[in-house]
């Protein structure tokens, strides 16, 4: 590698994880309401001086003859005004919010709150003082928007190491994928350096060992490990295997369902969906906990080569949701 | 400012201020939060000249003004820093888990203000000599130069650590 390369590495790595926030369009425009608001006040400052040092500098405002004086003055009027009674803003979107505090001539000042699963982003949930309050003109009005939620890309990564919230896997002794430690595994397995995330479902991640450790090779084990909404679509595909005639197996109380399943998913193999020579795959499905379901394949060459249903229930039963 | 103009500006920032805070973040070294600062009085500049300028090539102009934000920061923050440092910091030899690409940003946060700049314009933007220097408002030789010294130190400091760790 040249130096050029390193260079952009090494400032790639520094500034990956770097986004800017959604609220940044409101910092900034609150910026720029308080440099323009600083400017009026001195403005208006000046013609109070006028009017306060003699009354045909006053008339001369008024009568019209200095054309930017005329702004100045309402300004004037405007900051010796004082009471303004705080509109409610809860509710709201962030810009319609915005508006109505500027209409009322206050200052919006956006403050982001704690994710929120039932409000959208963009709408205030609390603000500060509170509505009916008593404010100076010019008063920020801090309005609480919940943050954003973390947008879920899908993701595939080759010969990479683990991101540290991700696991340990690759490391000396790491048996430590998407918050599950995989406490045993068939003998010769080996971690490929291949994920993905968030690519069977929002919340999912992925990853497979096989006897090389080569992701260039097929897969011994793959293990889909699904969190969050993901959680629910396999309670229901379980549901449909059951009805499909399945029966479940019990995994440390839990009941799952070890199948045979074809390319559709949610459908057990059968000599339908399944030509002829082409193997399923042998997969061991289950909810660990209403926030954890894990799905384990093993592939049809490798399960000719090891007892694959056993090896497949002792992965099961060994594997663990980390501390 | 038009409805128009204020929406043409949230897609400017929905489209830019990422890679804007990025920029200002190597360029003066600072934490994200310094940066974002930063950014965001940069980002006031573009949005009090934007109906003048949204059409002729705003990300230009943005990118100059965050740049010299922070080639301004960074100088003070080195003034402080001299001042705080009155005696010269342990320079401590890294440890050899300290990986190399650490090693090469760190060794980038010491060369000086504006060579750090040419080198994330030229480097990290991918932008031409031609261009580095309209923006850093210097001669194209003055990259140049600024950009082979600059590198030199990379690369120095990338043969040491290669023969640390070997």
């Amino acid at each position: 590698m040249n130096a050029e390369e390193a260079l952009k590495e090494a400032m790639s790595a520094q500034v990956a994880d770097v986004q800017a926030t959604p609220a940044l369009g409101g910092a900034v425009r609150r910026r720029h309401r308080g440099r323009i608001l600083r400017f009026r006040t001195a403005g208006a400052a000046l013609v109070m001086v006028a009017i306060a040092g003699a009354v045909p500098a006053y008339l001369a405002v008024t009568s019209g003859s200095d054309p930017t004086a005329a702004p100045a003055t309402r300004e004037a009027a405007a900051t010796v005004r004082s009471g303004i009674a705080v509109p409610d803003v809860v509710g709201m979107d962030a810009k319609a919010a915005r508006r109505t505090l500027e209409a009322a001539g206050l200052v919006s000042q956006y403050k982001m709150g704690p994710r929120s699963d039932t409000t959208p982003a963009n709408i205030v949930v609390s603000q500060d003082p509170a509505a009916g309050a008593e404010a100076e003109p010019g008063t920020e009005v801090a309005i609480t928007l919940p943050a954003a939620r973390p947008e879920r890309e899908p993701q595939e990564a080759i010969n990479q190491e683990l991101p540290p919230d991700l696991g340990d896997l690759g490391e000396e002794g790491g048996h430590r994928f998407a918050g599950v430690d995989f406490v045993y595994l068939p003998e010769g397995l080996k971690w490929t350096h291949w994920f993905v995330r968030n690519t069977f479902g929002k919340t999912s991640d992925s990853t497979m060992w096989n006897d090389s450790g080569k992701n260039t090779d097929a897969y011994g084990i793959q293990v889909i490990v699904y969190s969050g909404d993901a959680v629910d679509k396999i309670s229901e595909r379980m549901t449909g295997y059951g009805k499909q005639g399945a029966e479940p197996i019990d995994i440390r109380g839990k009941e799952a369902y070890l199948v045979s399943v074809g390319e559709a998913v949610g459908e057990l193999a059968n000599d339908e969906n399944t030509p002829p020579g082409e193997g399923s795959t042998r997969t061991l499905i289950w909810v660990v906990n209403p926030d954890l379901a894990i799905e384990l394949m093993m592939s049809p060459d490798y399960a000719k080569r090891i007892d694959g249903d056993a090896e497949l229930k002792k992965v099961a039963e060994a594997l663990r949701p980390a501390e | 400012m038009t409805e128009e103009d204020e929406s043409a500006f949230d897609e400017f920032l929905a489209a830019r201020s990422t890679a804007l805070l990025r920029t200002a973040i190597l360029v003066c070294g600072a934490s994200q939060h310094d940066a974002e600062d930063l950014v965001q009085g940069a980002l006031e500049k573009v949005y009090r000249h934007w109906p003048r300028i949204r059409n002729d090539n705003p990300q230009a102009y943005a990118r100059r003004v965050v740049i010299n934000a922070a080639i301004t920061v960074s100088r003070r923050r080195k003034v402080i820093q001299e001042i705080t440092f009155a005696r010269p910091p342990d320079t401590a030899v890294p440890a050899f888990d300290v990986g190399l690409r650490d090693a090469l940003f760190a060794e980038l946060r010491r060369l000086p203000t504006r060579m750090r700049a040419v080198l994330v314009l030229r480097y990290w933007e991918d932008l031409s000599e031609n261009e580095t220097a309209t923006l850093m408002g210097c001669s194209v030789g003055t990259v140049k130069s600024q950009a082979a010294r600059g590198l030199a130190r990379i690369r120095e400091r990338m043969s040491s650590f290669e023969g640390a760790s070997a």
